[in-house]
């Protein structure tokens, strides 16, 4: 009876954690797919703010074309994607830092409305204490 | 003729006597000084421990003050909640900083940054209760683990 039960409960372990969409399909959509930092200026446009981010993510090969602002005009640099498990953690990991990919529901606060919505949050390094999230959405 | 007196034989006992002495003082000094060396590293290790284990007691306390405010573990926070939760935020706050330095163990260090940002999203109506009670268990093993590890790690310098 206990084994069964332990049986099950594996069973069902494996299908959620199986059912979870992977963290780079998420943001690539299978193919590629433009974000940009919620609040900031769209990447269509040519004149942006310092703080201005873009991010352009690609399933194959997996790379992210990060656009920033340098003095009103948009910088891009392409980093490469990996993906990576810790104990039962998954994500993303480019430019040196590793990051939880979550979907959010357009109605959390920090979305403003934003259908697709994306938070990626960076994971503590042991060398800092402070982590990073940014929004995304496109 | 006068006979000559007959040459003495060096006496070992009398020369090893001093040497054994000196030997075995010297032995005696090293072995109190390198018991006293590891009492006092023990007695270090034992502060240290309890020091670490009313840490962790204070951060698990400040963790289920955090969990058991949600009324009937609602998936998502309710707006009733807010104002108690963000209190007991802030006392796990205090804990974050005043254990971290002391404690220098990255798990855990790890753990409570980690724990401290799915409160704010728990908050924010970003996550659900499941992910803050599963980061909150986490929290509470990495400490667990901290404390088994203290007693078997080499500590620094050694």
């Amino acid at each position: 009876m206990l084994r069964t039960s332990f049986l099950l409960l594996g069973i069902g372990i494996s299908v959620l954690v199986s059912a979870q969409p992977d963290a780079l399909a998420t943001l690539t959509g299978g193919g590629r797919q433009q974000w940009s930092v919620i609040g900031s200026t769209p990447a269509a446009t040519p004149k942006c703010t310092t703080g201005d981010a873009t991010y352009a993510f690609q399933a194959k090969p997996a790379q992210v074309v990060v656009g920033s602002c340098v003095n009103g005009a948009w910088k891009n640099s392409t980093e490469t994607v990996a993906t990576w498990t810790v104990g039962g953690k998954s994500g993303i990991a480019f430019g040196g830092a590793r990051y939880q990919v979550k979907a959010l529901p357009a109605n959390a606060p920090a979305c403003k409305g934003n259908a697709n919505c994306v938070r990626l949050t960076t994971v503590p390094d042991g060398k800092t204490d402070a982590t990073r999230t940014i929004y995304l959405t496109h | 003729m006068e006979k000559k007196p007959a040459k003495q034989g060096w006496d070992w006992g009398k020369g090893i006597t001093p040497v054994v002495t000196v030997l075995g003082i010297s032995v005696g000094a090293w072995q109190f000084t390198s018991q006293m060396s590891h009492e006092s590293k023990m007695e270090f290790a034992r502060s240290m421990y309890n020091k670490k284990l009313q840490a962790y007691e204070d951060v698990g306390k400040a963790v289920g003050d955090l969990l058991v405010v949600p009324h009937d573990e609602q998936l998502w926070i309710s707006p009733l909640d807010t104002l108690a939760f963000d209190s007991c935020l802030e006392r796990f706050r205090t804990c974050y900083w005043g254990v971290l330095p002391l404690v220098e163990d990255t798990v855990v260090e790890t753990a409570m940054i980690q724990f401290k940002d799915m409160a704010r999203f728990y908050r924010r109506g970003e996550n659900d209760y499941h992910d803050l009670a599963r980061e909150g268990m986490a929290l509470m093993n990495a400490c667990n683990h901290s404390l088994e590890q203290h007693w078997s790690k080499p500590r620094k310098g050694e």
